[in-house]
């Protein structure tokens, strides 16, 4: 039996001077890591837990977001996306840290949150409000049991070639997870220099991957938008879909863009981070598939997809 | 190779379609030395109602222009006009012509709040300033207003669509602009007649489906495009095949390079003409002999060339451009009953003014 549990909040890591206690008590921050032997100068600040997290003995990743690479092959809207989905999935028993400044610091904790990884994130003074508020955000989200779904086994001989091609996955939302045997429960198989996926060219081996899958048969779409990568957890008649706007660390919040799940839910609840009272839209339960739209999106927002009993006892 | 399309729509086909209409194979085109001044690109606004008055006479055989007008509307009609401002400000439908065509609809009892100026990017469509020509009930409407994300679909309708994946692209949809799917009733195309880079031309088969879909320019991210099968599949989507009822070629001013911008002073012409008609593929046959004509005038390759020598991001050379030209996309169009292509069946009814 699987027990719902709350998804681990990442942690502000504060080098600094403990001056910033007040300014972190006003952003609402409760928790911060500092580096070893920093502890002592923060013990008397009442109502801040205080972790030790040596930045050494964590892998370091870059700050989510995007790039426009447009000086490269031909002019693209496409922005090139940058998510540490796949560092997560690779390692997901290590402890992570950013460093990020400003608002993407916002970003990062839901990345991290999202992937359910455990993670730091050190920011400058102008992200400690936007983190904050983030993580009250991501504190107040209900846990839900099940496990990250997945249409495809990845088998990760830990090269090169295979983390940029589970990159390139993660960012066309490719929904996979790492596997060492194929597994019966997954519709696809993939391990890089098998006959079947042969080539060097991880481009290549990507748009492979999603054709012997099926755009069909993909857990997830998402259409009218780039930026934003899924990740899906759930089971027994309920998804979580996370959803996080990578654009949103320049500032870009994502309009309507249309989701497509796989599957026939009855009921999606949408909890966004940014103003309150934004709904999912134009909610269409198919047979095959579910789709509705989602109006707006800053950082990120999950959607809580559920069948209805009726529903579930068709199946 | 035709990519495989999925159409996805809930309207039926029309039993009396818009396109190509009652019209097959007929093409006004309206001449006016003095519609537009070369020197300044002004427009007279008295000679373009002029030039919309005689058209529509000789398109309908109508003896008034209430009497024409009322062929294609009524009071009830919701009413849509499709202007193509891609090239603004230098080359757009012209704000006088959308003046004078507003003006016969509403003479004929038409409300001005039933009539709808839009096109899919609100910049583009605020740099015109429609409402300078227009009363002030008229909506003007753009699918990406300036002050939404570009790329939202909020403006379009999620339940109709044109789904294709052209080269491994993750967004495989193109999604109706919604009045035009849901608050339409009929829809006047009014495009301008251009050169288009990838498309080789683009008149009324252009403007109407890429102008009325998102997520288009995914046909030409490369130098072999996909516009020559998907301009035709987009425009033969109900609901808009069957509400497109006239088509009012603005071709007063033009770009006969590095179309559909207008930025090169150098690619500009005047042919000083207004095209009517009902059938999209006819008179588009016609804005292929029109440009082509210019381009040899003017020395540069064919439009049908599609020498890869030829091919070359600086296009301010004549000699070059960034996609192979695909104006088969007319011809194709025909196939799918959007009109008639062959030249022969093609009767053009010239007036001179």
């Amino acid at each position: 039996m699987l027990f719902p549990l709350a998804a681990l909040l990442p942690i502000l890591f504060w080098p600094g001077a403990n001056t910033i206690a007040p300014l972190l008590r006003q952003a609402g921050i409760s928790e911060i890591a500092v580096p070893p032997g920093k502890t002592e100068a923060w013990k008397n600040e009442n109502g801040l837990k205080v972790d030790i997290v040596d930045l050494d003995k964590t892998i370091k990743l870059p700050a989510p977001g995007v790039d426009y690479h447009t000086n490269e092959a031909s002019a693209s809207r496409v922005p090139w996306v940058n998510s540490n989905g796949w560092r997560f999935m690779r390692q997901p028993n290590a402890r992570f840290s950013y460093y990020v400044k400003g608002s993407g610091a916002a970003l990062a904790a839901a990345e991290a949150f999202s992937f359910d990884s455990n993670a730091v994130i050190q920011t400058d003074e102008a992200g400690l409000a936007p983190l904050a508020v983030m993580l009250k955000f991501l504190s107040t989200l209900p846990p839900l049991e099940g496990p990250a779904l997945a249409d495809i086994g990845f088998v990760d001989h830990g090269s090169g070639l295979d983390a940029e091609v589970m990159n390139l996955l993660v960012r066309e939302n490719l929904l996979f997870r790492i596997v060492r045997a194929p597994d019966s429960d997954l519709k696809l198989t993939v391990e890089l220099g098998s006959k079947e996926y042969s080539s060097k060219n991880p481009d290549v081996l990507e748009h492979q991957i999603r054709a012997n899958l099926g755009d069909d048969r993909r857990l997830i779409r998402i259409y009218g938008t780039s930026v934003v990568v899924a990740h899906v957890m759930g089971g027994s008649g309920r998804l979580r879909l996370h959803l996080l706007n990578y654009g949103s660390g320049r500032g870009t919040i994502v309009g309507a863009f249309r989701v497509r799940v796989l599957g026939s839910y009855d009921k999606a609840q949408l909890r966004s981070f940014g103003p309150p009272g934004v709904e999912v839209t134009e909610f269409s339960p198919g047979h095959e598939a579910t789709e509705f739209a989602i109006p707006t999106l800053k950082a990120y927002a999950v959607v809580d997809l559920t069948q209805a009993q009726s529903a579930s006892a068709r199946r | 190779m035709i990519p495989k399309y999925r159409i996805c729509t809930h309207f039926a086909s029309a039993k009396k379609s818009g396109m190509p209409g009652d019209h097959v194979g007929q093409v006004v085109r309206v001449f006016s030395e003095k519609s537009i001044d070369s020197a300044t690109a002004r427009v007279d606004r008295t000679i373009v109602k002029q030039m919309l008055s005689a058209g529509m006479r000789s398109l309908t055989g109508g003896s008034s222009d209430a009497d024409c007008w009322a062929r294609f509307f009524g009071p009830q009609d919701i009413i849509g006009i499709k202007v193509n401002c891609s090239g603004a400000p230098h080359i757009m439908s012209s704000p006088e012509l959308i003046a004078g065509i507003v003006e016969n609809l509403i003479s004929i009892g038409i409300p001005a709040k039933n009539i709808w100026i839009y096109e899919r990017f609100g910049g583009q469509l605020e740099s015109v300033h429609f409402q300078r020509y227009v009363p002030a009930d008229v909506h003007i409407w753009s699918a990406e207003p300036e002050w939404t994300p570009r790329g939202s679909l909020g403006g379009y309708d999620l339940y109709t669509y044109v789904e294709v994946d052209f080269f491994g692209e993750e967004d495989t949809r193109s999604f109706m602009v919604k009045p035009a799917a849901r608050t339409f009733t009929k829809i006047i195309n009014v495009p301008k007649m251009k050169e288009h880079q990838a498309a080789g031309v683009t008149g009324c088969l252009k403007n109407i489906s890429y102008g009325n879909f998102s997520n288009v320019d995914r046909s030409h991210r490369y130098s072999k495009t996909n516009t020559y099968s998907f301009i035709g599949t987009l425009a033969s989507v109900e609901p808009l095949k069957a509400k497109t009822v006239l088509n009012i070629m603005d071709g007063l001013s033009s770009v006969w390079q590095a179309g559909p911008f207008g930025e090169y002073p150098q690619f500009r012409f005047y042919p000083k003409q207004v095209l009517l008609g009902t059938d999209p593929v006819a008179m588009d046959h016609i804005v292929i002999e029109t440009i082509e004509a210019k381009r040899k005038a003017e020395g540069a390759p064919s439009l049908f060339d599609r020498s890869p020598s030829h091919l070359g991001r600086d296009n301010s050379n004549p000699q070059f451009n960034a996609f192979i030209r695909e104006p088969g996309h007319v011809e194709y169009a025909s196939r799918l009953g959007l009109g008639v292509y062959e030249r022969d069946k093609i009767k053009i009814k010239a007036i001179e003014l």
